[in-house]
């Protein structure tokens, strides 16, 4: 550039430019590769390689002097050589691209050399490296996100770019929609994928959408999706991308349903649930109440919370107090608040409530009572009516007991009087037909006297009947006092009634008892029906060669049994009921004497302990009376 | 020793006061028996007393008399400061539990159920001259 006109021209050019001899020392550069590489005019003439500039490739790794493209221009075969050369200068780093062209005159008598334009390409390569940095930040940035994220050119229909949420969610490899868009419905559940094309569809004119759907994963499982879509468009206004998300919403889903599922167990379980909460001053209010409160309390649900209105506050002021110690004691043991209480409600005059809930201790020292209260009107008025109708039927049973004493009492004077006035006349015939034979003999014939003892037996007989008739009508009064009775003794004491007859050699009596049994039964009552057999088996021994009587008691089971046999004629079966019946006798009164009224008695009595009476015998071979009783265990302290 | 003030019978029943008479004689007991009607005329006797008539040596007295009934009159004499020591027997044809327990609750001296056969009943009269007007010393 020997010319002034030829240095202006190198100077306006933007690439450097440099002239070297083959010694590679600096004869000329041009303003750009002074400015660039901050060569002052003092430098012309330095070699290249003192000035201790560090070259390296664009890798890094340091450039060999032959691998320099001025080095290769000036060695080589006359070539222009080119390359990327990266100068550590005084300005610091920069980036050239290199061209070295070997020329025979660089000019200025310096002959052979080369001449070496460069661009200084550091800015540029900085801003792709930023716009590379910014776009991995991007990418990193998409791949950390759970959800799915995803571009699309809507022109091309091809995928732009996704995360790798989509390889997670859908459990499917990303590759194929780059190749083709359409692949993405693969996963979309067959049900699904139409609405879900169309939403897609028309979100390029309504700008947005939003659709849930389904996806089946090849491992079988179900996904649920919430996807959305919008456009991106650019400074002209114009759209120029789809973008948009898709998440997994299946445990949302999930959470959703068992939500839906609560509110409507909530709507229709009986009575209403709430959450009840009381502060640690003991200020209460609601914090949640499902609707059906409205009816219990009066009050909709909304206001109830809304306006924090304390329980206490509804309840019946004549058992606030009563609840509120309920719930005190609820909220110190930590045990379940069930309470029964009224609430004054207008247009039902009040309710009866039920409350269960299980109280939860706040960190603020608040408690929370979540439970249900439920409606018990119904059921208390049941209550209310079932315990009247019961007191009236008490009322009822006790007046006709009443009744029915009075009639017996009535009864008891009839058998009273009638026992007082029979014998009255009974002992003046008595009286005075013995008064006829004493004091009348002589007057009477043979004759005469036979029928004054006829009348005075008939009038004996009376007299038995009557007693014995009385001790039966007895044997009814007042209700007998059941408890346990040791047999043992009772068989001693009808025994010695009866050993009269028997020491006399009459009878032979034997007795046999079961240790450790006790029965359940009223002493006098049992004495009565065995002294009654006993009499019985007596008197119908009579006039056998040989008397024999066993008495004696033993366990049967869960009952106690009596017996009292005698070597008796016995009886016929075809008679066994109607012989314990009142008045009823199989034997004629010269046989044996009686009233028919022993066995009636012993059969009263033993009903009224609850036992059982019956016999068994056949003509001439002796009768065995049984009485059965219940039977408990012998304990020593009794 | 025998004491030989009257006996006072309380009794209704017409037969039942004619055959006592009888049993008395036939025992030749001596004291006059002195008879009754009815259990008002029977505290009507103590007006008698009251003004000089013999207290009785002992009061056979029925329970199931008219107007009055025999417990009451058993009753009013043993509540009587001075009456109470007169010996009564009460001689009657009931011989309910309830009866015997009233009467001795009322401070019977003595209980006896008449009998039907008028042999046993003369045997009565006797036992009741022999302890009462014989063997028993009164409090007077």
């Amino acid at each position: 550039m020997e010319s002034e006109a030829n240095r202006r021209i190198f100077d306006s050019l933007e690439t450097g430019m440099l002239w070297f001899d083959a010694e590679r020392r600096i004869v000329d550069a041009n303003r750009a590769a002074r400015a660039v590489l901050g060569i002052a005019e003092s430098a012309f003439g330095a070699r290249i390689d003192d000035l201790g500039w560090g070259q390296s490739d664009e890798h890094g790794e340091a450039l060999a002097a032959e691998a320099r493209p001025l080095w290769r221009a000036l060695h080589g075969d006359g070539e222009t050589t080119s390359g990327i050369v990266v100068v550590q200068t005084p300005r610091g780093q920069r980036w050239l691209r290199v061209r070295a062209v070997p020329v025979a005159d660089v000019g200025q008598g310096r002959g052979r050399g080369a001449v070496v334009s460069f661009t200084d390409y550091t800015h540029e390569r900085d801003a792709s490296r930023s716009l590379q940095e910014s776009e991995q930040l991007f990418r990193m940035f998409g791949d950390h996100s759970l959800d799915l994220m995803w571009i699309v050119d809507p022109r091309t229909r091809k995928l732009l770019y996704m995360n790798s949420a989509y390889e997670r969610i859908w459990g499917r490899p990303a590759a194929p929609l780059y190749e083709d868009l359409a692949h993405w419905l693969d996963g979309v559940d067959p049900a699904d994928r139409q609405r879900v094309a169309e939403a897609a569809l028309h979100a390029n004119a309504a700008g947005m959408y939003q659709t849930e759907y389904r996806v089946n994963r090849p491992d079988g499982r179900l996904v649920w999706i919430r996807g959305r879509g919008f456009p991106l468009f650019d400074a002209n206004g114009r759209m120029r991308y789809m973008a948009g998300f898709a998440e997994d919403i299946t445990l949302e889903r999930a959470h959703r349903a068992a939500q839906e599922r609560l509110e409507r167990l909530v709507a229709t379980a009986p009575g209403a649930v709430h959450s009840y909460c009381q502060d640690a001053q003991g200020r209460g209010r609601f914090t949640f109440a499902s609707p059906a409160i409205r009816d219990l309390l009066g009050v909709d649900a909304a206001t109830l919370v809304e306006r924090g209105i304390d329980l206490l506050a509804l309840v019946h002021p004549d058992e606030r107090e009563a609840v509120a110690e309920s719930l005190r004691a609820s909220a110190d043991l930590g045990s379940a608040w069930l309470a029964t209480f009224r609430v004054p409600h207008p247009p039902a005059r009040e309710r009866w409530l039920e409350a269960h809930s299980m109280p939860v201790h706040e960190p603020d020292g608040a408690v929370v009572w979540h439970g249900f209260l439920i409606d018990i009107t119904e059921r208390r008025h049941a209550e209310q009516e079932i315990r009247s109708l019961n007191i009236e039927l008490e009322q009822r049973v006790a007046a006709r007991t009443a009744e029915l004493e009075a009639k017996h009492r009535e009864m008891e004077s009839f058998t009273y009087s009638v026992s007082h006035d029979l014998k009255a006349p009974l002992r003046g015939i008595d009286g005075y037909s013995r008064l006829l034979e004493s004091d009348h003999a002589h007057g009477l014939d043979e004759e005469g006297r036979f029928f004054v003892s006829m009348i005075r037996k008939a009038t004996a007989h009376m007299g038995d009947l009557i007693d014995d008739l009385l001790a039966y009508s007895r044997v009814e009064r007042g209700r007998p006092a059941l408890g346990p009775v040791d047999p043992a003794p009772v068989l001693a004491a009808v025994l010695d009634g009866a050993a009269e007859d028997a020491a006399g050699g009459a009878v032979a009596l034997t007795r046999s008892a079961e240790p450790g049994l006790n029965v359940v039964g009223e002493r006098e009552g049992l004495v009565l029906a065995l002294r009654n057999l006993l009499d019985n088996a007596i008197k119908f021994t009579a006039g056998r060669p040989r008397r024999e009587i066993e008495v004696g008691v033993r366990r049967a089971g869960d009952r106690a049994l009596f017996w009292v046999r005698d070597n008796g004629p016995g009886f016929n079966m075809r008679y066994h009921d109607r012989i314990f019946e009142i008045f009823q006798r199989l034997h004629r009164a010269e046989e044996f004497p009686g009233t028919g009224v022993g066995l009636a008695i012993v059969r009263k009595a033993v009903e009224r302990m609850h036992g059982r009476v019956w016999a068994e015998s056949a003509l001439g071979q002796g009768a065995t009376f049984y009485i059965e009783l219940p039977a408990v265990e012998h304990s020593p302290n009794s | 020793m025998e004491d030989r003030r009257p006996i006072l019978l309380v009794e209704d029943n017409p037969m039942d006061v004619d055959l006592t008479q009888r049993a008395f004689a036939k025992r030749h007991i001596v004291n006059v028996l002195e008879v009754v009607r009815d259990g008002e005329e029977a505290l009507d006797w103590m007006a008698r007393w009251e003004s000089g008539h013999p207290q009785p040596v002992v009061i056979l007295l029925d329970l199931k008399l008219p107007r009055v009934s025999g417990l009451e009159v058993l009753r009013q004499l043993k509540a009587h400061p001075e009456y109470c020591r007169i010996p009564v027997v009460v001689l009657t044809t009931s011989r309910e539990d309830t009866d015997v327990a009233a009467a001795y609750a009322l401070g019977v001296n003595s209980y006896i159920v008449k009998p039907v056969e008028f042999e046993k009943f003369i045997e009565v009269a006797a036992q009741i001259d022999l302890y009462w007007c014989v063997l028993n010393q009164q409090a007077i």
